[in-house]
């Protein structure tokens, strides 16, 4: 029996970006701003190594209405060999071919920390304007709230209410991860665990 | 200028997203309860302190009062 296909929903965001500690903050700025937003993250670190991730990669994008592809890490790595890390840019390259091909709508965004450099290290991407977040939080919901915008006015958020929201759910990281016994923040169970704290951080209602 | 897309989808609600997750109703408990746990604790370490205020300006006053007595007292530690 073939695997069941993801449904695509309309509140996805793959989020495609370094999953490390020097990314920690960023990482979370992203799953806080997003939940603000009424979008929902999904990300690589849900689908478990082994046979066919690739596929299960292309399955997941496909499956979302929207992707941020954060290219702000271009630089080699320490572990020798030293090697750029092409992962992003690799699905965002898939992420393109999706929105081309592919019938059901898909918008892309290309998030950056340092203005112009997208164009040099990836230059086919020319015409496109990355989001320049400089590398901070508050550059990182900035960013969202340019390129998300809700339709109703009474929805409107503000980037001041996200970042009491990323204070929040930063102090409680760690007991989150206790409980859920990660050795890591971007365990898949732990990423989810967040996103639903932040969304109680957030003062999203528990029934309408 | 990076394009922008307009949002049209409701808000979620919280037993929304725990249903999507597939988080347990105990699970959804517990972080709800970590939530309002660490930021009633917060809360309470930011508000304003009236009271142990108004007892520092008291023990102001009195230490003011009982200057010259302490002196007095040091001397005689000292003395000893």
């Amino acid at each position: 029996m073939p695997p069941q296909a993801l449904e695509f929903s309309e509140k996805s965001v793959f989020l495609n970006i370094p999953y490390d500690d020097r990314f920690r903050r960023l990482y979370l700025a992203y799953i806080t701003g997003l939940i603000h937003l009424g979008l929902k993250p999904r990300a690589t670190i849900e689908i478990p190594g082994g046979r066919n991730r690739l596929d299960k990669i292309l399955e997941l994008i496909r499956s979302c209405r929207y992707s941020i592809h954060d290219l702000s890490r271009v630089e080699l790595d320490r572990t020798p060999p030293t090697t750029p890390r092409f992962n992003m840019p690799f699905e965002l390259g898939l992420a393109v071919a999706s929105a081309k091909l592919d019938p059901t709508p898909h918008d892309w965004f290309v998030f950056e920390s340092v203005h112009r450099r997208a164009s040099k290290s990836l230059s086919d991407l020319s015409g496109t304007d990355p989001n320049i977040h400089h590398g901070t939080v508050e550059g990182v919901m900035r960013e969202l709230c340019n390129a998300f915008v809700r339709q109703s006015q009474n929805e409107q958020v503000s980037v001041a209410k996200m970042l009491k929201t990323y204070r929040e759910v930063s102090r409680l990281v760690e007991d989150i991860q206790r409980k859920t016994r990660a050795r890591s923040v971007f365990d898949s169970s732990t990423f989810q665990q967040i996103y639903f704290a932040a969304g109680r951080a957030a003062g999203i209602p528990q029934t309408r | 200028m990076a394009h922008s897309v307009i949002i049209t989808t409701p808000m979620p609600t919280l037993d929304e997203i725990g249903k999507e997750l597939g988080l347990t109703r105990a699970e959804q408990d517990f972080l709800i309860r970590l939530v309002d746990e660490k930021g009633s604790r917060r809360r309470e370490v930011h508000a304003p302190k009236s009271r142990s205020a108004s007892s520092r300006t008291t023990k102001t006053v009195a230490n003011k009062k009982a200057g010259p007595a302490r002196k007095t007292r040091n001397r005689a530690t000292a003395s000893a």
